[in-house]
């Protein structure tokens, strides 16, 4: 609703990020991240960096175009934001994907948090636990009896 | 500062931290199909605590509704190993036959019936026990029997298992009296207390209702009469009502029922008048009648598979019928656009197809393997259950 009117009146904000990069982005953009919007409100000085510690420069600036983006989401329907998110998404490799999970895991963005999971879940659809333990480097933690009692609950022993 | 938190080093780390936390992990689970997360629990510890997290339970069945992703056949009178058959349905475009589905690899070794199939639950019989069995998880409980059970016989069980509103089921137990005139008992079980309660008073109802073949819709459990009025239990408020019967259009009038059951909360019934095609009939939301949806024309059907017809014209010109059986109406759940979206399931010699009555579109669903050649098999020799998958306990 404000976007058009205020933002030249909108504050910036400089992010900056674990490898030491610096953002400026205008302040309805960055509060998209709940925890930025609370580290705003501990600040005494708006005008140093706030530091995005786990978030590397090339992920937070993926991040910063996805909440510019949904910063003026007014002058686009519904639609053509699911298309938009749809091509950011798929734009992305496997790995960048990885990391915008964690980057908006740790920033509190939930547009591009459920975004993101519902790409990685899209992937792993039908994948065998062998294959996603091999992908994600998950280690088998089951003993070998564990395992044979998961795999003995399955053929239908039916108590008689 | 920046340092002291683990920051991912190589590309196989974010993975790794990711796979490893219950948070994150759970919201990607939450996103899967059931037999997804059936699935994956078998892939570590973590993986599987948190598919039996109650609360994810509860949270994957709330954004998950119960999806339709097959249909379970049953042939009678073959060998016990080869009775039953389950197809895939990914979509209207995808199907396959016979997939392995371990449910019904169980139902082969061991004869488990499906009595009824209810939102991803399914109410099954074992000799002379009733499991509750969710396909998907392969979990199974045995019901106890009411206590009338022993001394009275058995007359019918009914599922009904609505996870919109909660995820414990009840079963209900029509108990009849045998006398002059009919007599029946309403008990209902819930798994929520496992306790059976008897329901309301004895109540007469004529012969003509079979309570066997429950249809439970809308929080009710429905019951054909041979006029193709409803009894239905209301199960929360435990009381009985029934519905009018579909209009007649010409006083003698056949209305030989040929499916009665429901598709995302609207009950159906085809029946065969004006031979020989079928009405397709949806009840009114307020119950105040079966409206007439459409004419189903099976003379479009049988140009395009013709076996239905191979013995159409041996028979005299009143009499005719296409060897067609509807197993099944499915609405599509998405789209609310009126009757377009509603097809039927019907099964021809040898196959199973999807009929859409309104745009008279067709598709071939299954090839059977009983062969369609055979003149002594037709269709009335399976019945069909539908799949939904849920990971909701039982």
């Amino acid at each position: 609703m404000a976007s058009t009117s205020t933002s030249t009146l909108s504050r910036k904000l400089i992010l900056k990020s674990s490898d030491g990069e610096k953002f400026e982005v205008d302040e309805n953009v960055a509060m998209q991240s709940q925890t930025i919007k609370h580290m705003i409100e501990d600040l005494d000085d708006i005008n140093s960096p706030i530091p995005v510690s786990i978030v590397t420069g090339t992920i937070l600036s993926k991040v910063i175009e996805y909440c510019k983006k949904h910063a003026t989401e007014d002058s686009d329907s519904d639609e053509q934001l699911k298309q938009w998110d749809k091509e950011y998404a798929n734009n992305m490799d496997l790995n960048t994907l990885y990391y915008l999970l964690l980057a908006a895991n740790y920033m509190e963005i939930k547009g591009l948090l459920e975004l993101i999971t519902q790409c990685v879940a899209d992937m792993i659809k039908g994948k065998s636990p062998e294959e996603i333990r091999a992908h994600f480097n998950i280690k088998n933690d089951f003993t070998p009896q564990e395992e044979a009692n998961i795999r003995n609950e399955n053929p239908w022993a039916f108590e008689n | 500062m920046a340092n002291i938190k683990k920051q991912p080093s190589n590309p196989t780390d974010a993975g790794e931290v990711i796979a490893s936390n219950y948070d994150l992990t759970s919201q990607i689970l939450l996103r899967l199909p059931s037999r997804s997360v059936d699935n994956l629990r078998h892939t570590s510890k973590q993986w599987c605590s948190i598919s039996s997290d109650p609360y994810f339970i509860t949270s994957h069945i709330r954004d998950n509704p119960p999806l339709l992703s097959g249909f379970f056949l049953h042939y009678f009178e073959r060998p016990r190993a080869l009775s039953h058959e389950y197809v895939a349905v990914e979509s209207i475009e995808k199907t396959t036959v016979g997939s392995s589905l371990q449910f019904v690899e169980a139902q082969n070794s061991l004869d488990l019936h499906i009595l009824q199939s209810c939102n991803g639950l399914l109410l099954c019989s074992l000799d002379t026990k009733y499991y509750i069995c969710n396909p998907t998880t392969l979990q199974r409980k045995q019901i106890p029997l009411p206590k009338s059970w022993l001394t009275f016989g058995t007359y019918a069980l009914n599922l009904a298992y609505d996870p919109k509103q909660s995820r414990h089921y009840k079963v209900v137990y029509v108990r009849k009296f045998y006398g002059l005139q009919p007599k029946y008992q309403i008990e209902v079980y819930s798994s929520e207390t496992g306790y059976w309660n008897t329901s309301g008073e004895p109540f007469i109802e004529e012969n003509d209702i079979d309570f066997k073949h429950g249809v439970f819709c809308k929080g009710a459990i429905h019951w054909l009469k041979q006029t193709s009025s409803c009894l239905y239990f209301d199960i929360n408020q435990g009381c009985l009502k029934s519905t009018p019967e579909p209009p007649r259009t010409k006083q003698f009038d056949t209305t030989e029922c040929e499916y009665f059951g429901q598709s995302n909360g609207h009950l159906y019934l085809v029946v065969r008048r004006h031979l020989p095609n079928f009405m397709l009939y949806q009840m009114e939301d307020d119950y105040s009648g079966w409206s007439l949806k459409c004419v189903v024309d099976l003379d479009v059907l049988a140009t395009n598979f013709p076996s239905m017809a191979r013995n159409f014209y041996n028979t005299s010109v009143f009499s005719r019928i296409y060897e067609c059986n509807v197993l099944c109406v499915v609405e599509n759940g998405n789209e609310v656009d009126e009757i377009g979206h509603v097809n039927l399931v019907v099964s021809i010699p040898g196959e199973i197809l999807y009929f859409n009555p309104l745009t008279k579109a067709s598709k071939k669903i299954a090839q059977l393997r009983i062969s369609p050649f055979d003149e002594s098999v037709w269709f009335r020799d399976f019945i069909l259950h539908e799949y939904f998958e849920t990971i909701c306990p039982v």
